[in-house]
């Protein structure tokens, strides 16, 4: 296999074939895009196989976290502390999070007594469904700071027809704190990559045959 | 063990899975995935080339090996803190 551009063989020991490690070079953006996508980093420094094998069990646990305890494991407002660790997955714990926060909650069902925006945006928080609750629109009619009257469609809970199933199921249990440390596991999964991309040095290399 | 209710109306990612009797063999996959990551940037070189140099322990079973200590492991941490908690606290207490 060619030398790689980041070898540096510094002390070379040719009877043993071995790499000395000199000097790391800080590669930043190997880092930066080990955090954009989980094996970017080791991809762009050349470790192709290695990057897909990253790739594979980061995602892999990302993925089994969510089929065990649904999208509603990645949640940063309920679960702030958790969330920091699935965070560091990149972009795709991002976005899962804002597909929850935007899609699947809604405000309670007594937002509708509401009379200004502020009592809605500002005063009322979106939560994630009950057992019995489905997640639909309503157009509310509302009054600004100024006191113009607005109209304003907000997603809301409401309870669901018989044998009709929640948008979201919330997951409860072990299959919450399991989905949850799947995806915790596969953010600090992903830190050792990106440390390890970021500092990237040639391992050890047997002598050639 | 009748998996025809269970996968009635499943609806992946929406809904969770129901192994609530059977949660501790979720272990091995997380095993799976841990160990997949960890040799990934810990094996040398020559694990990913092809062929591999006569000698050198493929990637495969690094894993495979990694994953099954990770899993006895916990099984024996398990095992300590239950004989720990069912028996030797209780005779301490007595």
């Amino acid at each position: 296999m060619s030398a790689l551009p980041h070898d540096r063989p510094v002390g070379t020991d040719p009877a043993a074939g071995l790499y000395k490690r000199g000097r790391e070079p800080f590669q930043p953006l190997a880092a930066v895009l080990a955090f954009v996508f989980p094996g970017a980093g080791h991809f762009f420094l050349g470790h192709r196989r290695r990057a897909c094998c990253i790739a594979a069990g980061v995602l892999g646990l990302t993925a089994s976290g969510l089929l065990i305890g649904g999208l509603d494991c990645i949640d940063r407002k309920d679960d702030p502390i958790w969330f920091y660790g699935q965070a560091l997955v990149g972009p795709v714990t991002l976005g899962v999070d804002a597909l929850h926060q935007r899609v699947f909650k809604a405000y309670d069902p007594g937002v509708i007594l509401a009379r200004t925006v502020d009592d809605v945006l500002v005063r009322q928080v979106r939560r994630s469904p009950r057992p019995d609750e489905v997640r639909t629109n309503k157009t509310l009619d509302l009054r600004d700071a100024e006191g113009r009257p607005v109209q304003l469609t907000v997603p809301v809970f409401e309870l669901a027809a018989p044998g009709q199933k929640p948008t979201l199921s919330q997951s409860l249990g072990r299959m919450n704190e399991l989905g949850t440390l799947f995806t915790a596991v596969a953010g600090m999964m992903n830190l050792i990559c990106i440390v390890d991309a970021a500092w990237l040095h040639p391992r050890r290399r047997r002598a050639p045959a | 063990m009748n998996l025809l209710p269970l996968l009635a109306g499943y609806r992946p990612f929406l809904d969770p899975i129901e192994l609530h009797g059977l949660w501790w063999l979720l272990l091995i996959p997380l095993a799976l995935g841990v160990a997949v990551v960890y040799k990934a940037v810990r094996l040398p070189d020559d694990a990913f080339e092809s062929p591999r140099p006569p000698g050198t322990p493929g990637y495969a079973r690094s894993v495979l090996v990694m994953t099954g200590q990770i899993v006895l492991a916990m099984a024996l941490l398990a095992l300590g803190a239950f004989v720990v908690v069912e028996v030797y606290q209780p005779w301490l207490a007595r």
